[in-house]
């Protein structure tokens, strides 16, 4: 097995008061070491949901989890309550960047004391199996200096200064940049970032963009970025994986994900962006709620290609080459608009 | 011989204190600092810039809200907004606003038809009858059904409330219409349904937008012609495609660089620009961009004015970089 994160026919709901809301439906995701992945889809198609299932931290009173595994780094992260495995896997081998750094720091501390406060905690000198928080000071030490490495390797000037300053000091990109060397100081091997550069305006988007793939490449970091910005998608991204309805639609590389999508859905995505000389079309119809979703392909009714045999019967992701569908009626012909570009 | 423009700008100029310990006064915030503009009956023009560059500022001293610190606004030909100036009321029904979400603004407790006919009670004089008429041929050109005139906003879809919110705007007959920010935070197929509407509706109604927004592909595929705002300036206009073909101010350059396009290649790659905008309230002297700017040279402790004709930037080296 040389997956670093694999989501088997994940399917998950919350209990609410309208019944069950149906949040995820065998889901299918897999990321090796080192790539970037992009997990794309629109607002309420359960990328946030999926990316707090792989991290464990749905909450587990209305969660229900029906159905399929996740396996992270070795470890099963549906495993319930054992938390001993997941706790060590979580934070360490996997780390996550939030969408709004403001909303994720303390206001009251400096930016230094949280840091240490997670080096304390998950710095990868840490012994294994340690159960108290003791902090020698030649840990201390050590960690300091891997923290100011890092915030120099994030292009952050002058470390120091920036240790002691409460967030509210910092702009949205240095905040973001804080972020990802926080993400990367326990030394993981995936990153979660949930919409990283949401919040950001275009040139820091850039900046950012290039830092996160820049240091995923030389420290062999997978990512997996979720984001509902195709062109950030396709900037960064080795694979890209599309949802819908909290459906997996399509799974391929970027090139063929782009130049040739095969699901419906993929290709109206790509047809609805803004483009000179071209009047974006559109999908007709919204997304379903999860508590009433169509059985079969749930997109099916907005599905200019759909049939009798969509409504009844769900299709399974099928294909080859690492280019995988989920769809009956798939499309075989390269996308115009997108090659000629 | 181009017809008169319907708004002009003078050196509109708006600023904001920046107050301190016992409100005294700090420092000054620029928000908007100089701009001239000129917007042509019928055109979309639109305005890009990053976060506090001013765009909204300038949406907003333009419709009123804002008074300005100095500079002149000319609507129709007659001066609107200036120092010190009243607004002349019978502007107000010509000249309109759309936020971000203009379905947030209806009345939860009001029905969408008490809420469609609030406008004309208070600018027009007509009796229920021609104000009803008026409504249901408002309505049907956004696209409802008149059988949703007696629901409530929450009774129906947020798209469809972002209707009822646009057809109680155009009920007044408004010449110039400003969005600011339409589409941000929309999914892309919403966004191409959203801006589809906006442009049959221009066509219906013969309106004029001033199309405030920070996404460059949105503004490529909307307008005729684009400014490009910073820190409070425009640094350069032009039409469109002009504009994103060939780019005159560095920043402008650096701005189109920076936007990911699928298909294009990638960004990221060959990305220079660096650092973020300095905090408006501590804005460099001479060129705003001097700072961040590749090509800064020793010139560029002067303020550049723009220069041009039909596409002009605001930039001492354009010419000889182009």
């Amino acid at each position: 097995m040389t997956e670093i994160l694999s989501v088997e026919n994940l399917a998950l709901g919350f209990r609410t008061e309208g019944g069950l809301a149906r949040v995820l439906d065998m889901v299918n995701l897999s990321v090796r070491p080192g790539e970037i992945v992009g997990l794309v889809g629109e607002s309420g198609c359960g990328k946030t949901t999926l990316a707090r299932a792989i991290l464990g931290t749905l909450p587990p009173a209305i969660t229900r989890i029906s159905h399929g595994r996740i396996r992270l780094a070795g470890a099963d992260m549906l495993a319930g309550p054992g938390e001993a495995t997941a706790g060590a896997v979580r934070g360490r081998a996997v780390t996550f960047i939030p969408q709004d750094p403001f909303a994720s720091f303390n206001p009251l501390f400096r930016i230094g004391t949280q840091i240490m406060d997670l080096m304390r905690w998950k710095s990868p000198r840490r012994k294994p199996g340690a159960r108290t928080g003791l902090y020698s000071p030649r840990r201390r030490r050590a960690d300091r200096a891997a923290v100011i490495a890092m915030l120099d390797a994030v292009q952050l000037p002058q470390p120091e200064r920036l240790l002691r300053k409460y967030p509210h000091e910092l702009s949205g990109g240095q905040r973001q940049r804080v972020m990802i060397a926080m993400a990367l100081l326990p030394g993981p091997r995936l990153i979660i970032a949930d919409e990283p550069t949401t919040a950001l305006d275009v040139t820091v988007q850039a900046q950012i963009l290039a830092l996160l793939r820049r240091l995923a490449t030389e420290r062999g970091v997978a990512v997996l970025f979720t984001t509902h910005d195709l062109g950030a998608a396709w900037e960064i991204c080795d694979r890209v994986a599309v949802m819908y309805a909290g459906q997996t639609a399509e799974i391929a590389p970027r090139e063929s994900f782009f130049g040739a999508p095969r699901h419906p859905y993929t290709r109206l995505l790509l047809e609805s962006l803004p483009q000179e000389g071209r009047n974006p079309v559109g999908i007709p119809g919204t997304v379903p709620s999860p508590r009433a979703a169509p059985p079969g392909c749930r997109f099916h009714p907005r599905c200019p290609r759909a049939s009798e045999h969509c409504r009844s019967a769900r299709p399974a992701l099928a294909g080859g080459e690492g280019h995988v569908t989920a769809c009956h009626h798939p499309v075989m012909a390269p996308l115009e608009a997108v090659a000629d570009a | 011989m181009p017809e008169a423009p319907i708004l002009e700008l003078h050196g509109l100029t708006r600023h904001f204190p920046v107050r301190g310990l016992l409100n005294r006064r700090i420092g000054t915030l620029r928000a908007l600092d100089g701009v001239d503009l000129a917007v042509r009956e019928g055109e979309v023009l639109g305005i890009v810039g990053e976060s506090g560059c001013g765009k909204s500022t300038l949406g907003k001293t333009i419709m009123g809200i804002h008074a300005p610190t100095g500079g002149e606004v000319h609507f129709e030909g007659r001066k609107v907004a200036a120092p010190g100036l009243e607004r002349p009321p019978e502007v107000r029904a010509r000249l309109q606003y759309v936020y971000q979400d203009p379905g947030a603004s209806l009345d939860p407790s009001w029905s969408l038809r008490r809420s469609l006919h609030e406008p004309l009670v208070i600018h027009t004089g007509l009796p229920r009858a021609a104000r009803e008429a008026r409504i249901r041929e408002i309505v049907a050109a956004v696209g409802l059904p008149d059988a949703h005139l007696d629901l409530y906003p929450h009774e129906i879809s947020g798209g469809q409330q972002r209707r009822v919110g646009l057809a109680r705007i155009l009920a007044l007959g408004p010449r110039l219409v400003i969005l600011d920010e339409p589409t941000s935070g929309l999914d892309v197929s919403v966004q191409a349904a959203v801006l589809t509407l906006f442009r049959n509706l221009r066509a219906a109604f013969n309106l004029t937008y001033l199309f405030i927004s920070h996404d460059l592909a949105v503004v490529r595929s909307m307008c005729d012609r684009v400014a490009v705002m910073y820190l409070g300036r425009v640094v350069e206009i032009g039409p469109v495609a002009e504009l994103f073909a060939a780019p005159k101010h560095p920043y402008t350059r650096a701005l189109l660089a920076a936007a990911p396009r699928v298909g294009g290649p990638r960004v990221t790659e060959g990305f220079i620009l660096q650092g973020e905008p300095p905090d408006p309230s501590r804005i460099p002297e001479g060129c705003r961009f001097r700072a961040r700017c590749p090509l800064a040279a020793p010139v560029c402790a002067q303020e550049p004015a723009l220069e041009g004709s039909a596409h002009q930037a605001a930039c001492w080296r354009a010419e000889e970089v182009a």
